[in-house]
């Protein structure tokens, strides 16, 4: 399951990003955990490499700010592209997992 | 396009700012791991729990960073340095080991790339011009299909060929010459100055023809090519004015004077067109209309050299004889752009009806042109036309690669051994957790990196061997070129593919064995791994195996062209013996200079070249038997016998030959005399028959003397008296029959002549052929020297294809012998060391050393029958391929196949002997006292 949800922790981090607004890592990791219902063990260090990446894809931005307790972390911003890009997957997404869902349907009718 | 962005950034990341990242990024983490503990605290832990808390909840932070960083940058090229550094380490900590394995692979590379170079040069480097695909020769072949005896055209035959045909987009033609250069009116006796240079007399459309354009001013046109003798314009080439005129740009509107006459530049070519002859050098272009000022005939744009001119040279072998009326021969070598959708063969069809259209208007044999791409006709008449050298070519590569591959197989038993040693090493790594492609790659880089070294020796060595090939190639010496074999960025890049590829092959085998060692045993201290060494055995005696099938293969190669190159010079041979000749080719008539000063000139030659040393005899012919000349020719009759009027008269080719010339090319005189002294000026005229021809008008050679014979009427010459008949050789090829030869004592030819020089001794040729041509430097310092031949020269191009091929066949036969015996020897000498303890228990027991030795060599000689077994088949199977090159030989030589055997079990057992005798010597008691 962490194999999977790793695959897509990516994407995960943009829709994060999406729905809250630029946020620095810390309440990433936070939020991702928080929604997952602590299903996903998220080992919070494997975060960083996947901002990098996504950064160097040009989906998100980053800078140097102010976090509410007053440190200075780097905040990561969804980039016109990142919007772009995760609308795609997100509809790749609900198509593949609609027809996986179907399949099984089709197992529950059988049973 | 992520990817690709992803990629650049990592790019980026190897240079820019990878420190501050570094430091950004842990000050990130750090701000991370103090809020998770803020919240901690909040939860109510201590500061110290709350700290320890968030590191567990954040993961480890090194690897975040690994992987953080591994993201940034390519950890590729930091391991590459890592693994380069270390292989660095290890071969400098054996040099023996890494001399002995790059020098090997160097030897294997060098094959190859000083192949290359040659082939690169000759087949697949074009003419500088624009779309030089397009570009052809336009040849007149002789009518019997034989491709030697080429003859140029006339102005008549090119212009009537450039107007009416339909073929070419354009059709240009060109006059090859030498003339001297200076930069002022030459006078009387003042040739300190003067060099001499190439150039090309060209029709007006030449340039435009070529696609080339002036460098620097312009190139001449049509319209500077209307009226003869009126166009003194001439474009030099770049060289010419870097080195004459030092590359002043005041050049342009000079006046420099070729030959003696004054010629305006108007224009410097680019430092990229050398002209039409392949790799050879032109050093001016002046239009055709000039002709005249460099020895051209007085009108020479209306003559066609009409009547009775017999062309003949040394013949294909097997081909017909020519008999018939003569042929029109020019001076002017025809080249033209194919029009796009005009095939060469469809071209020759249309220019051979034209040309005999003008023939018959002449009473002319009718020639056949030959229409050839540019490539194909640079190798006429070298090593005997582009099949052959595509031949040779695809012969030489073969044979390189596979001396490669032995040579790689040499290097990876090398390693191979030296893996046994370093087992436990790897074991090590293996154990303290480095994966086991970490470890291949580390061992791949290492063999790389030898395969970059020696390659980088082979190239530099390339370009000393590639010029001694260039050097060691036959060309025509009628059209000489000088190949010029310095490897190019094409050569460069086909080592360094070939050293990349060096390191991967006889780097594959010994990393795939590092990563099957079983770590347990290769531990364990004196444990020498006995269960696994019969397993790496065989993967080391197939290598030897191999190794020495395949140069059977390639010494059975060289074997077959070393019998057929014996066979060559008897099927080739000229007639006369070759091996003590020297000739060239003198063109006074290139100067300017007329008959009178001609003749001298010629008296001159033989007065002062007799007085070269080592000189047997020399003599001076207009039309040797050797090459392809164009020789007057018509019917002669017997004095007071009127010949029968309904039989067709019969052609005889008609010389003019200096004293002694019988003797010095060797043609026996069977009747009365040579020419000598005594057929001076005054005295009556004489005339020597051949054979064939005194007894078809006089019954006998004997008859003959004495008798007179009346030349055809054109010659205006008195009857002859017959005072010598010779006989040509015995196998002569292609050498017409019937002859009448004159001294030019007598009848001074007023042209062109080559002189024919008889060395005492077989001996070093190119001494002699340099004093001849220093003696003649005296006699007149610019008189331009063509066509040197020295000894096989003088026969059939052919014979040098067949001796080329012998040469480097056998030289990569030998060289992968060599390192094939050299394999097997590495290997028993392997097995000797591994069997010590075994060996030492034996002679403990009382073996006797014939006993052991045999055993080794047993060892050896299984392995070498082996291969021998495998190559002979592979030979037999491959061989026929060859069949083509080969001069009256079968593929399966018979001879070859037993000789290879019998070479290649005579230098195994010296190759196993010597280890085997160390073997004989092992101490039983030092080796048991080592457990």
């Amino acid at each position: 399951m962490t194999d999977v949800l790793y695959g897509s922790l990516g994407l995960i981090i943009l829709k994060t990003l999406e729905a809250l607004g630029p946020l620095h890592g810390y309440r990433i990791a936070r939020r991702i955990e928080q929604i997952s219902g602590d299903h996903m063990a998220l080992n919070q260090g494997t975060l960083y490499p996947a901002l990098l990446k996504l950064e160097q894809a040009g989906w998100v931005k980053s800078s140097w700010g102010e976090s509410d307790s007053g440190r200075a972390v780097k905040i990561y911003t969804l980039s016109r592209a990142g919007r772009k890009h995760l609308a795609a997957e997100e509809a790749a997404w609900q198509h593949a997992t609609g027809v996986v869902a179907r399949f099984f349907k089709i197992q529950d009718e059988r049973s | 396009v992520t990817a690709l962005r992803i990629f650049l950034a990592r790019l980026l990341g190897l240079f820019a700012g990878d420190t501050r990242r570094e430091r950004e990024l842990r000050a990130e983490i750090d701000g991370h791991i103090a809020e998770t503990a803020d919240e901690y605290v909040r939860q109510g832990m201590t500061p110290d729990e709350a700290r320890h808390a968030a590191l567990r909840r954040f993961g480890g932070v090194t690897q975040t960073v690994e992987a953080h960083r591994a993201q940034r940058r390519f950890t590729f090229f930091s391991t590459l340095g890592q693994d380069l550094r270390y292989a660095g380490r290890t071969l400098v900590r054996a040099p023996g080991f890494a001399i002995v394995a790059i020098l090997t692979l160097a030897i294997g590379i060098l094959g190859n790339t000083t192949i290359f170079s040659g082939v690169n040069a000759l087949l697949y480097t074009p003419l500088p011009t624009k779309q030089p695909e397009q570009i052809a020769q336009v040849l007149s072949a002789r009518g019997d299909g034989s491709n030697q005896g080429i003859v140029k055209h006339t102005y008549k035959r090119y212009t009537s060929l450039r107007d009416t045909n339909t073929s070419f987009a354009a059709l240009a033609a060109i006059r090859d010459v030498t003339a001297p250069i200076s930069d002022r009116a030459p006078a009387a006796g003042t040739a300190t100055d003067v060099g001499v240079v190439r150039g090309e007399i060209a029709s007006g459309n030449y340039f435009d023809m070529l696609g080339v354009r002036a460098a620097n001013g312009r190139a001449f046109t049509p319209d500077d090519d209307r009226t003869p003798n009126a166009h003194a314009v001439v474009v030099i080439s770049d060289r010419l004015w870097r080195t004459q005129f030092s590359a002043d740009p005041q050049t342009l509107g000079r006046v420099v004077y070729l030959n003696g006459h004054p010629f305006t530049v108007i224009g410097i070519a680019p430092a990229s067109f050398t002209g039409t002859v392949f790799a050879n050098e032109t050093d001016f272009w002046a239009p055709l209309m000039m002709q005249g000022q460099f020895g051209a005939a007085l009108n020479w744009w209306s003559e066609t050299r009409s009547r009775h001119i017999v062309v003949f040279g040394v013949r294909r072998f097997g081909g017909p004889a020519v008999t018939g009326p003569g042929q029109e021969v020019g001076d002017l070598r025809v080249l033209g752009r194919l029009k796009p959708d005009v095939g060469a063969g469809q071209a020759a069809a249309e220019l051979t009806t034209i040309a005999a259209g003008l023939a018959q208007a002449n009473k002319l044999t009718p020639p056949r042109i030959d229409v050839l791409a540019e490539l194909e006709a640079r190798h006429q008449g070298g090593l005997g036309g582009l099949e052959q050298v595509r031949g040779i070519s695809r012969l030489a590569l073969w044979a390189s690669g596979l001396v490669w591959l032995i040579a790689c197989g040499n290097v990876a038993n090398l390693f191979l051994a030296r893996a046994t040693a370093r087992r436990r090493e790897i074991a090590i790594r293996l154990s303290l957790g480095a994966g086991r492609w970490r470890v291949v790659r580390q061992l791949l880089t290492e063999s790389t990196a030898l395969g970059l070294v020696a390659g980088a020796l082979a190239v530099a060595l390339t370009f000393w061997t590639a010029n001694l090939l260039g050097s060691a190639i036959p060309t025509n010496v009628q059209l000489p070129i000088t190949l010029d074999f310095t490897p190019d960025l094409r050569v460069l890049g086909w080592g360094l593919a070939l050293s990349l590829a060096t390191g991967l092959v006889f780097g594959l085998a010994p990393a795939w064995q590092a990563v099957r060692t079983d770590l347990v045993p290769s531990l364990k201290p004196g444990e020498s791994g006995s269960s696994q060494s019969a397993r790496r055995f065989t993967l080391r005696n197939a290598l030897v195996v191999a190794q020495l099938s395949i140069s059977v293969v390639v010494l059975v190669a060289g074997g077959l062209f070393v019998r057929s190159l014996a066979n060559a010079r008897e099927a080739f041979s000229p007639g006369f013996a070759t091996d003590r000749l020297v000739s060239m080719r003198l063109d006074p008539g290139v100067l300017g200079y007329k008959a009178p000063r001609i003749d001298a000139f010629y008296r001159d030659v033989l007065r002062q070249v007799k007085e070269v040393p080592r000189i047997e005899t020399l003599s001076l012919i207009d039309s040797p038997p050797f090459g392809s000349y164009g020789s007057l020719g018509g019917p002669i009759t017997a004095e007071g016998i009127s010949p029968d009027p309904a039989s067709t008269p019969v052609e005889v080719g008609i010389h003019v030959a200096g004293p002694r010339f019988f003797h010095t090319i060797g043609f026996p005189i069977v009747a009365g005399r040579d020419f000598d002294e005594r057929d001076a000026a005054d005295a009556p005229p004489v005339a020597i028959l051949s054979a064939a021809e005194a007894v078809r008008l006089f019954g006998s050679d004997r008859n003959a003397i004495g008798k007179r014979v009346i030349p055809p009427e054109e010659f205006n010459s008195p009857a002859l008296q017959v005072v010598g008949v010779f006989e040509k050789g015995r196998k002569t090829q292609g050498f017409e029959e019937r002859a009448l030869y004159t001294t030019f004592l007598q009848r001074p030819p007023g042209r062109a002549m080559t002189l024919v020089v008889k060395a005492a001794s077989a001996g070093d040729l190119n001494w002699l052929a340099e004093a001849v041509r220093k003696s003649l430097q005296q006699i007149d310092p610019v008189m331009p020297i063509a066509e040197v031949r020295k000894g096989e020269n003088h026969a059939a191009p052919e014979l040098g294809a067949v001796r080329l091929t012998a040469e480097i066949a056998m030289l990569l036969g030998l060289v992968a012998l060599t390192l094939a015996s050299l394999g097997l020897y590495g290997v028993i000498s392997y097995a000797v060391s591994m069997r010590a303890r075994e060996i030492g228990i034996r002679l403990a027991l009382g073996a006797h050393s014939g006993n052991v030795r045999g055993l080794i060599i047993g060892q050896g000689m299984l392995l070498t029958v082996v291969g021998l077994a495998v190559g002979l088949i592979v030979s037999l199977i491959a061989t026929p391929v060859l069949q083509s090159m080969l001069v009256n030989l079968p593929a399966t030589d018979l001879v070859t196949f037993v000789g290879v055997s019998a070479l290649l079990i005579a230098i195994a057992l010296v190759a196993s002997y010597v280890p085997a005798r160390r073997a004989t010597r092992i101490d039983p008691i030092a080796t048991l006292r080592t457990e």
